[in-house]
């Protein structure tokens, strides 16, 4: 590999990267868990490729107000070591950045204090299924860190502002879950990646759920069962999971104040629940939670008294999940209301 | 026998409903002690003569809850997750053997539920730290990979 040392001390994110914006690109003001980001393409055919799952953001821009710049551009020619990587590798940079490197197909994030958030890959990196539904991913979650915003692998869903978690290990159906309740009128925050805020930003003793993207994963069979194999499709993961773009789809939502942690149980013939559940019971759902792209023992002592003071906090309840959509999304609703009205303790 | 502590360094730990949740922020692992468990790890983390520890549990419950965390401390160590010192300092060698800890009433087992989700994906994807003179791609060594602990 070949090596390009910048200057002793510092930190920059990559000597390669000289792309700048192109002119006839837009720039795109978002506001992602009350971050203010300025996103710039260096090609205009480039903005199918992000904004479907993070245009849900725009928002005015505020005079005076700093935002970070998120530049995205494509590899399609130079020489980029970066491809020599055999796995996916992530980085933590001096001075608090950080660096996710994916090699097949190709797809670099660097997110750094100095420079903001940089996306830059391959046609075939920038258009694969996991990058158009998390574009950046890594990227948004170490700024959003910085920003007192913990990362987590959860669905969550809205109601007259407030909301719930849904916690369950991959493949119990969190986001046939989230994608249920949306159906029914619930705002979609997220399937499995939403921002939760830190201990200093909580009010009247609840966190809130922040979106980070508008786009769902779904296996055909919950797909085909929510009506949703005729949405617009972002391409099938590495697994051959389809995604789903949801903007124009269902309500999306940019928050919600948590007053549920739901906890999925296996499906079973009929739909359970809520069932109240202990608050130990809810941590241990809730601590594997935390964003599996780049955990270190920094993120890991963030974490602990975060989710620890969420469980308990928040009233918790167990859900069955079964093939009965509206009654799942009837038991989050229920979930919800439930724990609205007992408040946090 | 010396003080033993917890390695504060290793573990982060938060208490919920009487159950002890430890997160060995080096390997991922994460432990869910309850029963009698919780109140031992409080006293560790105070620090303890683990030998008196356990004559204390002896008199004050049964010989079988001694052996029970005995083997519950075994357990900890295990996980690399106490620290002993081999010799009491001038301040501890007159301290009482659990510190300031008070026991429960009744004993029940001590227990460690052990869940490797997290230490799965840092053992596949581990972060890298770059070298903050060379800058990227060069990055400082790695720790070595942790050896298999009881489970």
């Amino acid at each position: 590999m070949a090596a390009h040392p910048p200057a002793a001390g510092t930190a920059p994110p990559d000597p390669r990267l000289t792309a700048r914006p192109a002119a006839d690109a837009g720039s795109h003001h978002l506001r992602i868990a009350g971050v203010a980001l300025d996103l710039r393409f260096s090609e205009r055919d480039l903005e199918p490729m992000v904004l479907p799952a993070v245009g849900m953001h725009r928002s005015e821009l505020v005079p005076g107000e700093p935002s970070v710049p998120w530049l995205v551009s494509d590899a399609r020619t130079g020489d980029h070591a970066a491809w020599d990587a055999e796995t996916l590798r992530v980085d933590r940079l001096p001075g608090g950045g950080i660096r996710s490197t994916h090699p097949d197909p190709p797809l670099v994030e660097v997110e750094h204090p100095t420079t903001g958030i940089e996306l830059w890959g391959s046609t075939a990196g920038l258009g694969s299924a996991e990058s158009r539904s998390h574009p950046a991913a890594t990227a948004l979650s170490n700024l959003l860190a910085r920003d007192g915003r913990q990362t987590l692998h959860v669905g969550a869903v809205e109601i007259d502002g407030n909301a719930a978690l849904i916690v369950g290990p991959p493949g119990a159906g969190k986001s046939t879950t989230a994608l249920a309740a949306a159906v029914c009128g619930a705002g979609f925050i997220g399937d499995d990646a939403c921002a939760l805020d830190d201990l200093q930003h909580w009010t009247d003793g609840a966190p809130t759920v922040h979106a980070l993207f508008a786009s769902a994963k779904l296996w055909p069979d919950s797909g085909d069962e929510l009506g949703a194999a005729a949405w617009t499709t972002m391409g099938r993961t590495s697994a051959d999971k389809p995604v789903v773009s949801v903007d124009g789809r269902v309500r999306v939502t940019n928050r919600g104040r948590v007053t549920a942690l739901v906890i999925l149980r296996p499906p079973g013939p009929v739909v359970t629940g809520p069932t109240p559940i202990a608050a130990a019971h809810a941590l241990r759902g809730l601590i594997p939670t935390v964003r599996s792209n780049h955990i270190d023992d920094r993120e890991l002592r963030r974490w602990a008294p975060l989710a620890a003071e969420v469980a308990r906090r928040v009233p918790a309840y167990a859900i069955g999940l079964g093939w009965d959509l509206p009654a799942v999304a009837g038991a989050v609703v229920d979930a919800i209301e439930a724990g609205a009205r007992r408040g946090p303790s | 026998m010396g003080r033993t502590t917890v390695d504060q360094g290793r573990a982060a730990h938060e208490s919920v409903e009487g159950e002890t949740l430890v997160i060995d922020t080096l390997s991922g692992r994460l432990l869910i002690i309850s029963g009698f468990g919780s109140a031992v790890w409080d006293a560790l983390v105070e620090g303890a003569d683990v030998e008196r520890l356990l004559e204390e549990v002896g008199q004050r419950y049964d010989s079988g809850a001694a052996d029970a965390v005995a083997a519950f401390v075994d357990t900890l160590r295990g996980h690399e997750l106490l620290l002993e010192e081999t010799a009491p300092s001038e301040d501890q060698a007159d301290a009482a053997p659990s510190g300031q800890t008070s026991w429960p009433d009744a004993f029940v087992q001590p227990t460690v539920e052990t869940y490797d989700e997290i230490a799965d994906i840092m053992t596949m994807d581990p972060v890298h730290e770059v070298d903050p003179d060379l800058g990227w791609p060069h990055t400082l060594p790695q720790p070595a990979p942790l050896p298999p602990t009881p489970g």
